[in-house]
């Protein structure tokens, strides 16, 4: 039977030959292990040894050709055999010969011992990353308030970058070098003044805001106020009149009671309002829950009560976190206008100035004299528009001009 | 005569068998079908084959080093699962994990198959062992080469096995090359035969290229191994091809080659069974095609055969099996 | 329940595993008359006669690779090294031969064998005889390695080593020989692959095996007057390894120091420190620690002895470090 005679591989990296000379005509026989051609490789000039023995019926490949690993070079067999089948088979080119083939992967590691991992649960703490725990401690930051992105929840070092950005900008810079400062010296710092500045950091860094600006003439409500205020002995507050005034025009406007939460808007379903109190050790924003039902006298007194507490510090943590809503007057400082941080978890926050009496063209084209207080209203564009919230200020100095 | 004849010709296809399986795989190899090291026993066929015949394999053990694809084959391991595991496959008598250095049947009490110089020598004295300390009427062939006679472990093994007093023929099949090295540039005694004396050990030197010679000389050892008189054989042989596949063998000549060549253990078989037993040559000529076809089926179904599954090599790591089984004791 | 030593422990398994199973044998270097070097064997020869008490000679590799043969062919041959020292010289019969005939054998074979003796350092032996080689054998993948540390654990271990199916790494310690600790009277085994809690504790994981458990249960006791509760682990099995009870430990404590009497590069001990670092990452207040040999040969000297290994000092001062290094955090 007629075999097909093959380029070999006579050197382990040997792709291709050059048949240098055939040692053996057609028509000889031949003994495995004959010294049949002369092929000189990438290396040098090899022997190729016969690897069957027979009559070399056929050169394929003549000398001076070249022929690739596992390529037909000549047809060995008996005597006047038919080689047209192993010619064909051979026009077939030979399946790529690879020395190496790439390792194929494990759908599943299968180890025989497998390791059984322990079930992760955290009481007392938060997973995070040595790395993570540096960071955090270098920077002040209480890991407990960032959220981890790792396996198991760990906290890694981007969640640290993350919240250090959304907590100071300043952060971000490398830690100040106090002996480069004037001389002066650093001071005890409170609670309060600490959160203050984490919060409003973080709000200011991550709450895109803008600012919403308007002058609201104020004497009806000052008169309304007074007129209410006649058969009182205990007065009603301007501030408590500017708060029922904006939970009105929040029920009005839900849009703009709403916070953004994980990416997602968040719509808070009662107003509770906050009102910034500044006291000695910092800033205070006690809360004015569900103002959206409460009457005037109701509000006051919440006032009332809240300010107190803040003043005799037995203000407790819920009645000053988790606000939809603030409001800050500076008036008594005769502030005439002012831009504040949006207070989370709320999405703006308005900003009072002090009443001032100013002259205003009427619609009858005279010059009067009117109490103007200018708002400013700081929103996070992620949940409210500029005309959504030019809307409610806009609803708002309705109702603060043409109080009920 | 008959029968003398037909025992002749069983060796004679067996020869044929191996010659024909090595060319193709030094053929397969330089297409890179094969890889790795691999070791052709071509020229050295009358040794694994005479040796190997005398056995009875229900209660005879061989062991022997990593040129051993004459030993498989001489044992009776299917030709297909050995070209399979030559491919690497899983189909091959290891799984594609063995290779050619590592074919195993141990249902025809066939060990391995060994990538170590020498170190199979004293795990075959261990099957010995194993025999004597049974009281079976067993005996071992451990073969290797005349480059593994120099290691320790052969001293150290004789010597246990003399003292001992076990069933074992250690037949070193002097092809007189450690890979390229001469034997008798390394060997204060090329004699080695004679080293079995240092151990009160029978010792003699065989014509490693007569089959029949092998098949008589190996019976007369086994005959005395069973009786618990440890031998040495060394049988004088020689291969054709290099050390391993990447050898090109420049350290000897070709007229050596040719030389050992006229005294070919297959054509003199083959002359000895036309002078002496009517074999014809399209006998002779029938015989080879038949040994060419069992090894073109065997390359066609390793070729044919699946690659192992990748989770395999988890497996055939440690044995779950214990004695007695977990739970009993 | 008896008081035993730990050699009679070993010496009480070899006697119930060996009138369990005739196919049981004990081969080493003076085991037999002699005794055994460290009387483990004593009275076994008279006990079992020279069938299966057998004296080899000098030749750590050759009877080692006997054993493997044996067992191979279906013997389960319990080989005595005189001391893991000179097992080194058959390491090439454990690594190559023990450890992968069943895989290079695609699962065709199995070697059900033990190899135990005394491993580690003892006194005044310098350095070839003062190493610790587990680590070392720990590597392997196909062996198994045990290292028991108190006469309950030394019989329950070796009697599960002797019916295992697979070639075990037996390792005991020359100064534990005369240890001495309660054993039940009644027939029992330990499994492979348990770690076993010898203290437990709530501030910190302390990991040893072998001689080291005592020095790791000293420094234990001397932490609690200290107010610290350290929980004292007992890996008994290197190979499979308890990965389990070491993470629900660390899960507890959030500390971990291993004592692993092996030098530190590349040793079972830093491969426990990647394995929780990895699995029980936030689970870790501090850095692993790793009480190891210096990184030397072992000195002649005492003192200089001393101070190469571990010790309860060096203990204390890593678990003192793990835990400061929190308060810092």
């Amino acid at each position: 039977m007629a075999k097909p005679l093959l380029m070999l591989a006579l050197s382990p990296t040997m792709q291709q030959g050059l048949i240098a000379k055939w040692l053996v005509s057609e028509g000889d026989t031949i003994k495995s292990g004959d010294v049949i051609m002369a092929v000189e490789t990438d290396k040098a000039t090899m022997e190729y040894e016969s690897p069957q023995s027979g009559t070399l019926l056929k050169i394929v490949a003549a000398a001076g050709s070249r022929a690739s690993v596992g390529q037909l070079v000549g047809i060995i067999g008996t005597a006047g055999e038919d080689l047209t089948a192993v010619l064909k088979e051979a026009t077939t080119p030979a399946a790529p010969v690879a020395a190496t083939t790439s390792a194929p992967v494990l759908a599943k590691a299968k180890n025989p011992t497998p390791l059984k991992r322990p079930n992760l649960i955290f009481s007392n703490r938060k997973p995070a990353s040595p790395l993570a725990r540096k960071l955090a401690r270098d920077a002040g930051l209480n890991l407990l308030a960032v959220q981890g992105s790792g396996p198991n929840g760990r906290i890694v070092k981007h969640d640290v970058e993350v919240a250090m950005l959304q907590a100071s900008g300043r952060k971000l810079q490398p830690t100040l070098d106090l002996t480069t400062l004037p001389k002066g010296h650093t001071l005890p710092l409170s609670e309060k003044r600490r959160i203050t500045a984490e919060r409003l950091s973080q709000s200011m860094y991550t709450a895109p805001h803008y600012y919403l600006t308007m002058a609201v003439e104020i004497d009806n409500l000052l008169a309304t106020r007074a007129k209410l205020n006649q058969d009182r002995t205990d007065k009603l507050s301007l501030n408590a009149f500017i708060l029922k005034v904006v939970a009105d025009a929040l029920t009005e406007h839900p849009t703009i009671n709403r916070t953004w939460a994980n990416d997602q808007l968040y719509q808070f379903d009662t107003i509770d309002i906050a009102f910034a109190v500044a006291l000695e050790d910092g800033l205070i924003t006690p809360v004015v829950r569900d103002a959206g039902s409460k009457s005037i006298a109701q509000i006051d007194q919440d006032i009332r009560t809240l300010v107190e507490k803040s003043r005799n510090k037995t203000i407790t943590l819920p009645e000053f976190t988790n606000s939809t809503f603030t409001i800050s007057n500076l008036g008594s400082f005769d502030i005439e206008e002012f831009t504040a941080i949006i207070n989370p978890p709320g999405s703006a926050i308005l900003a009072i100035g002090k009443a001032t009496p100013t002259p205003v063209v009427d619609k009858d084209n005279q010059i009067i004299i009117r109490q103007l207080l200018k708002l400013t209203l700081s929103c996070d564009h992620r949940v409210i528009d500029g005309a959504v919230g030019a809307a409610f200020l806009k609803a708002l100095k309705n109702l603060l001009e043409y109080p009920q | 005569m008959t029968q003398h004849k037909d025992f002749l010709t069983r060796l004679l296809r067996q020869m044929l068998l191996i010659r024909r399986f090595e060319e193709k795989s030094g053929e397969l190899y330089g297409i890179r079908k094969i890889g790795g090291f691999c070791h052709l026993y071509s020229g050295q066929e009358a040794v694994a084959v005479g040796s190997i015949a005398t056995l009875d394999l229900s209660r005879d053990h061989v062991l022997t080093a990593y040129r051993d694809h004459g030993h498989a084959l001489a044992i009776g391991m299917d030709p297909k699962v050995v070209m399979a595991e030559l491919f690497g496959k899983s189909t091959g008598s290891s799984k594609g994990k063995g290779g050619s250095m590592h074919l195993f049947d141990p249902n025809r009490h066939f060990w391995g198959g060994n990538g170590i110089v020498g170190a199979h020598i004293p795990v075959a004295t261990g099957v010995a062992f194993k025999i004597h300390y049974n009281e079976e009427a067993g005996v071992v062939l451990c073969f290797f080469g005349d480059g593994a006679i120099h290691q320790g472990v052969f001293h150290e093994s004789l010597n246990m096995a003399r003292i001992w007093n076990l069933p074992i023929v250690y037949i070193c099949e002097n092809n007189q090359y450690g890979m390229g090295t001469d034997y008798k540039r390394v060997s204060a005694e090329p004699d080695f035969y004679k080293l079995a004396q240092s151990y009160r050990m029978h010792g003699e030197q065989i014509d490693g290229m007569d089959v029949e010679h092998v098949y008589d000389q190996v019976m007369a050892a086994t005959a005395m191994a069973r009786k618990g008189n440890p031998v040495l054989l060394e049988a004088k042989t020689y291969r054709y091809r290099g050390h391993s596949m990447s050898d090109p063998a420049k350290y000897r000549t070709k007229e050596e080659v040719d030389q050992f060549k006229t005294q070919d253990p297959i054509l003199h078989l083959k002359s000895k069974l036309m002078n002496n037993h009517d074999l014809t040559a399209e006998d002779f000529d029938q015989l080879d095609q038949e040994a060419m076809t069992q090894v073109e089926n065997a390359v066609k179904f390793a070729d044919e055969s699946a690659a192992p599954a990748v989770e395999s090599i988890f497996e055939d790591v440690y044995t779950n099996n214990s004695s007695p089984p977990p739970g009993e004791s | 329940m008896s008081l035993l030593t730990f050699r009679e422990a070993l010496r009480n398994a070899l006697i119930e595993e060996m009138d369990r199973d005739p196919t049981v044998l004990l081969m080493g270097e003076e085991v037999a008359e002699y005794q055994g070097a460290y009387k483990v064997s004593q009275g076994l020869l008279e006990k079992y006669g020279p069938k299966r008490i057998i004296d080899t000679p000098i030749t750590e590799a050759a009877f080692t690779g006997i054993a493997i043969g044996a067992a191979m062919a279906g013997l389960h041959p319990i080989v005595e090294w005189m001391t893991f020292n000179f097992g080194i010289l058959a390491l090439d019969q454990v690594i190559n031969n023990a450890a992968k005939m069943r895989y290079m054998s695609g699962g065709q074979t199995s070697i059900p064998i033990v190899i135990r003796g005394p491993n580690g350092p003892a006194e005044f032996l310098g350095s070839q005889h003062s190493q610790n080689l587990a680590s070392i054998l720990t590597h392997i993948p196909g062996l198994k390695v045990i290292c028991p540390a108190t006469p309950y654990d030394a019989k329950g271990l070796l009697k599960t080593a002797i019916r295992d199916g697979n070639p075990v790494m037996f390792m005991e310690s020359e100064l534990m020989y005369q240890l001495q600790g309660e054993v039940p009277d009644k027939e029992y085994l330990i499994p492979f692959g348990k770690a076993d809690i010898k203290r437990a504790g709530q501030d910190v994981t302390l990991l040893a095996y072998g001689r080291e458990l005592h020095t790791a249960l000293a420094a234990a006791e001397q932490l609690a007057t200290q107010g610290i509760d350290a929980e004292v682990i007992d890996l008994r099995s290197l190979r499979p390894l308890d990965s389990e009870t070491i993470f629900a430990s660390v899960a507890k404590t959030n500390h971990l120091v291993i004592v692993d009497e092996s030098w530190p590069i590349a040793s079972l001990g830093s491969y426990i420190a990647h394995l929780v670092a990895h699995d029980c990452f936030d689970l870790l207040d501090a850095p692993i620690e790793l009480v190891q040999m210096e990184d030397v040969p072992m000195p002649y000297n005492h003192a200089l002895e001393l101070a190469v290994l571990p010790s309860m000092d060096k203990i204390i001062t890593a678990v003192q470090l793990s835990l400061s290094s929190t308060q810092q955090a």
